[in-house]
């Protein structure tokens, strides 16, 4: 093949490619017998557990709910902005972000498109103001991170865990900000708990987690447990086949979040003690209301939404079945479920009842619903 | 001669082409003004770095430093910016630039340690510091300053920075000896230029370049935190590749480079977002048209040196 033919093969298959990108997107038509709402989804990347399952959901709901939803990934500040740009030149009626600044607002409110915030709250006095003062800001859905943090120390306290280290990712990450937090005000609670060592440089890189795992067990022989902001990406496997070449497997317990497969080998060997997960349905109750607000079908009187959210935690092998069964296998709400707290699908229904459905998510919840 | 100007016309060629494949597939949504200002904004700051980095390349050189720099200039900018005002903010970025361009130009022509070692320490450095001093909370900037984030003041900045980077580089002697240098360093040193303090004044043109984006970086994302300027360094080397700059050095490097890959960096993302595209496919695609762009473009000579 001459050398003018190989560089024409290579700008053809860019064109396909490109028309291969065009046809998935226009294949997602609207079905649904209510307005098309075109939402824009700005999350940190979609092969992680949680960004997986976010991605799955929507792919679950969005032709049903009459959505039209745009995922996008970026993970700073100056790329949330260019994407938000983006979308808004996409023509999107709102945004879910998981990191709402002023410049977003601002955006937002020259186009006309709605904002919302998911993961945290909003904790910036200063973003806060001047959210406050826009007709398309939102609200916020959260799930509760900080006390998730509490939970895992406390759950390795009880098994007798006295010398801990913490690892996480670097600062400015909001929802692993507040599991960091949560973790290190809960075991300053405990007298006789020891902080001994605690990595926060991380960029969520496994090799990473794994070498500061071998690290601090070459450093500290009496530690007894890790707390670990976040266990995708391959942290879980990592630290955890960390403490195995090194023997310690079962001897130091580890505690964290992100539900994923293997979880239930792990908890049977006693190497994980605990683990949280499954709170992906937040977003999804989220873009609901939004699109909702957006058809006019829900009137927020001025209120700002705020949705809480539950983490569904194991301890030991309790729970790991039903979990995988109801929450990893199946969707935790289905879609007439769904349909019921959506005002645009039914007139009678209220925020309150949308609120109340999620805020009292667990396993037992998703069990009796769902029952098999 | 001709195959020469016909590859010197490739780069651009190719920004257009993909702009307009995008502009077909998106029913012309990527040809609406506030989408061009888009494009504008967004690819501002890879554009003004690489205008600015036309002399290191020119001279053979790489500065990976420029992320963390970019963040510590956030910082700089915002502290500054809350404290003491604009005007102050802007001489301590440039001030900063021009240090770091020392320190990077420095340690790595005067202590012969290869420069990309000395930029990934510089990274580490700079993202340390700004890890420290970001860790409890984002650093907002006050609404005073949003008028910087707009696109005609980055167009006048950037038209600015052009012309006197372009006039420097055509036009006198430190953009000669530049690609002197990358084309023969020691040939060039024997001819009595001392090769050494010219290719620190490279980096240390970058460093001013990357602290002035810094600044209106952290305008636009609205404060600072550890996150800030991350990756930016790959931005910029992308976009020059793409942009048809040798990364050999040498008469070849052009100020055009760093503008015409910065902008076809952002039209590729920005057109795939229009397109509601995939995200788990479009890193890859984004990967196979920058090297069919690159395997189109790149000039290929026999015998080439890398510095």
């Amino acid at each position: 093949m001459s050398k003018k033919m190989k560089k024409l093969m290579a700008v053809l298959l860019c064109f396909a490619m490109l028309f291969s990108v065009t046809s998935v997107a226009q294949a997602k038509e609207d079905t649904a017998d209510v307005k098309q709402v075109s939402i824009g989804f700005i999350g940190w990347g979609y092969t992680d557990t949680l960004g997986a399952a976010y991605k799955e959901y929507f792919d679950y709901i969005a032709e049903e709910f009459g959505m039209n939803v745009t995922l996008v990934a970026g993970t700073t500040q100056e790329e949330h902005i260019s994407l938000a740009e983006d979308l808004i030149e996409a023509g999107v009626d709102g945004i879910l972000a998981y990191q709402v600044t002023s410049p977003m607002m601002k955006l937002c409110d020259e186009a006309g498109v709605y904002l919302m915030q998911f993961g945290s709250p909003i904790t910036d006095e200063d973003i806060q103001a001047n959210l406050d003062g826009s007709d398309y800001w939102l609200g916020t859905s959260s799930v509760d991170d900080y006390k998730s943090g509490q939970n895992m120390v406390e759950a390795l306290y009880e098994d007798g865990c006295r010398n801990m280290v913490v690892l996480g990712v670097a600062a400015g990450n909001p929802c692993h900000d507040l599991r960091w937090n949560g973790i290190m005000d809960k075991a300053a609670e405990y007298d006789d708990m020891t902080v001994i060592g605690e990595y926060r440089g991380g960029t969520a890189a496994a090799q990473e987690y794994s070498d500061q795992v071998q690290n601090f067990v070459a450093m500290y022989p009496e530690m007894d447990s890790i707390a670990m902001t976040g266990a995708s990406s391959g942290n879980l496997d990592a630290v955890l086949s960390a403490l195995d070449t090194v023997g310690m497997t079962g001897t130091v317990k580890l505690a964290t979040l992100d539900v994923q497969e293997g979880t239930d080998t792990y908890l049977e060997e006693g190497s994980l003690l605990f683990i949280g997960g499954g709170q992906h349905p937040e977003v999804i109750f989220l873009a609901i209301l939004m699109a909702d607000i957006i058809r006019g079908s829900l009137d927020m009187g001025g209120e700002e939404v705020s949705l809480v959210g539950q983490f569904i935690n194991i301890v030991g092998t309790d729970g790991y079945e039903e979990f995988k069964k109801y929450i990893m296998d199946d969707f935790p709400y289905y879609i007439e479920e769904l349909k019921a707290v959506s005002t645009s699908f039914n007139p009678d229904t209220s925020y309150q009842e949308l609120y109340d459905l999620w805020n009292s998510y667990s396993l037992d919840d998703v069990e009796t619903r769902h029952a098999k | 001669m001709k195959t020469e100007k016909v590859r010197n016309f490739l780069p651009l060629a190719g920004l257009l082409i993909v702009f307009i494949a995008f502009a077909v597939l998106s029913g012309g949504r990527n040809l609406t003004s506030s989408n061009l200002q888009s494009i504008f904004n967004q690819s501002f700051f890879i554009m003004l770095a690489g205008i600015c980095a036309t002399f290191v390349y020119a001279h053979g050189g790489i500065d990976l430093s420029i992320g963390g720099l970019e963040g510590i200039c956030m910082l700089i900018a915002v502290v500054s910016m809350r404290n003491i005002g604009f005007v102050p903010a802007l001489i301590l970025v440039i001030l900063t630039g021009i240090v770091s361009g020392i320190l990077i130009g420095g340690i790595s022509v005067y202590g012969n340690i290869p420069v990309f070692i000395t930029g990934l320490s510089l990274q580490y450095i700079y993202r340390g510091i700004l890890k420290v001093a970001t860790s409890k909370a984002l650093i907002t900037v006050p609404n005073q300053y949003t008028w910087l984030d707009s696109w005609g003041v980055k167009a006048v900045v950037l038209v600015a920075a052009a012309a006197v980077v372009g006039y420097l580089f055509k036009y006198t002697k430190i953009g000669r000896y530049e690609k002197a240098i990358g084309g023969n360093a020691t040939a060039t040193t024997l001819c009595g230029v001392n090769a050494k303090k010219y290719s620190v004044l490279a980096y240390v043109i970058l460093g001013i370049g990357v602290g002035i984006a810094g600044l209106f970086a952290m305008v636009r994302a609205g404060g600072v935190n550890p996150q800030a300027g991350a990756a930016y360094e790959m931005d910029v080397l992308i976009a020059v590749v793409l942009g048809g700059m040798p990364l050999t050095g040498g008469a070849a490097a052009r100020v055009r480079c760093g503008i015409i890959g910065a902008l076809l960096i952002v039209v590729i993302e920005n057109g795939f977002v229009l397109l509601g595209a995939d995200p788990n496919l479009v890193d890859g695609i984004k990967g196979i048209i920058f090297i069919a762009t690159v395997f189109v473009t790149i000039a290929r000579r026999k015998g080439q040196v890398v510095n």
